[in-house]
């Protein structure tokens, strides 16, 4: 039994992956990767965060934040939380508020143009691919120290 | 389109997240540089701003509302049978994370 839903978990995580169409189909993955790779970070963050009571346990946390898989993972960190915030923003205006929707709506979703390639909804998707990679690059030139304020 | 109200907490949860954690930036980024801002002094400061601290404690519980919550439709999307063991025990662990996380808020060290 337990087997049979893995073979069924690992078919549907592969079909998120074939065929990779279009650039929402990306943006669909990218949002559930980033989601999960963030649910996954937030629990460790809580348990190091307890960690800045104690000056000795967090000196040790400080050497593990240096080591340079923690700042790949910081790195894709970084990435995921703008690019999961900028395109969950869309799809909280597209999904939730109906904005940017076309005015007159396709008598089937099952039409060969769906909603989703609707031209302001993909400038806007651009916009977030854009902002994100910009917001990454400026937040690992501060995690390494080259972006210094003031 | 017709929500379930577990759906529009995650909707709600999304941009309330917006807001929180964009304060939980502008703290690490207010220190100067990134090696500032994890410094012990600089930290425990943090905490004993009372307005930052509550801020910290609504996006403990937004965070973890929707990042769980978040998992827990991505498996059961996968496998709703997955979704199904995987709930209570997201529930759980939910929990202890909101308990350690109010802890750290509180200044109360748990750790062995």
């Amino acid at each position: 039994m337990a087997e049979s839903t893995l073979v069924i978990v690992v078919r549907r995580v592969a079909g998120w992956f074939t065929p990779i169409i279009n650039l929402e189909r990306i943006a669909y993955i990218l949002h559930r990767i980033t989601g999960f790779y963030l649910a996954i970070y937030l629990p460790l963050h809580i348990i190091s965060t307890h960690n800045s009571l104690n000056p000795i346990a967090w000196e040790k946390e400080l050497i593990l934040y240096s080591s340079l898989p923690i700042k790949i993972g910081e790195i894709f960190l970084v990435f995921s939380i703008f690019f999961h915030g900028l395109n969950g923003l869309r799809l909280l205006l597209v999904e939730y508020f109906n904005i940017f929707l076309p005015k007159k709506l396709p008598s089937s979703l099952y039409l060969e143009r769906t909603l989703s390639i609707h031209n302001p909804q993909k400038t806007f998707l651009y916009l977030v691919i854009i902002l994100s990679i910009l917001l990454t690059i400026l937040g690992t030139l501060y995690l390494f120290n080259i972006l210094v304020l003031r | 389109m017709r929500y379930s109200s577990i759906a529009k907490w995650q909707y709600w949860t999304a941009i309330i997240l917006i807001v929180v954690l964009s304060i939980h930036i502008i703290f690490r980024i207010i220190p100067s540089s990134y090696d500032k801002s994890l410094e012990y002094e600089q930290v425990r400061d943090n905490y004993s701003n009372k307005l930052y601290a509550a801020t910290l404690t609504v996006l403990l519980f937004v965070a973890l509302f929707h990042g769980f919550n978040g998992l827990r439709v991505i498996l059961y999307e996968l496998s709703p049978r997955l979704g199904r063991v995987i709930t209570p025990i997201i529930l759980i662990l939910g929990i202890i994370f909101v308990i350690i996380g109010l802890l750290t808020i509180a200044g109360i060290y748990v750790f062995p």
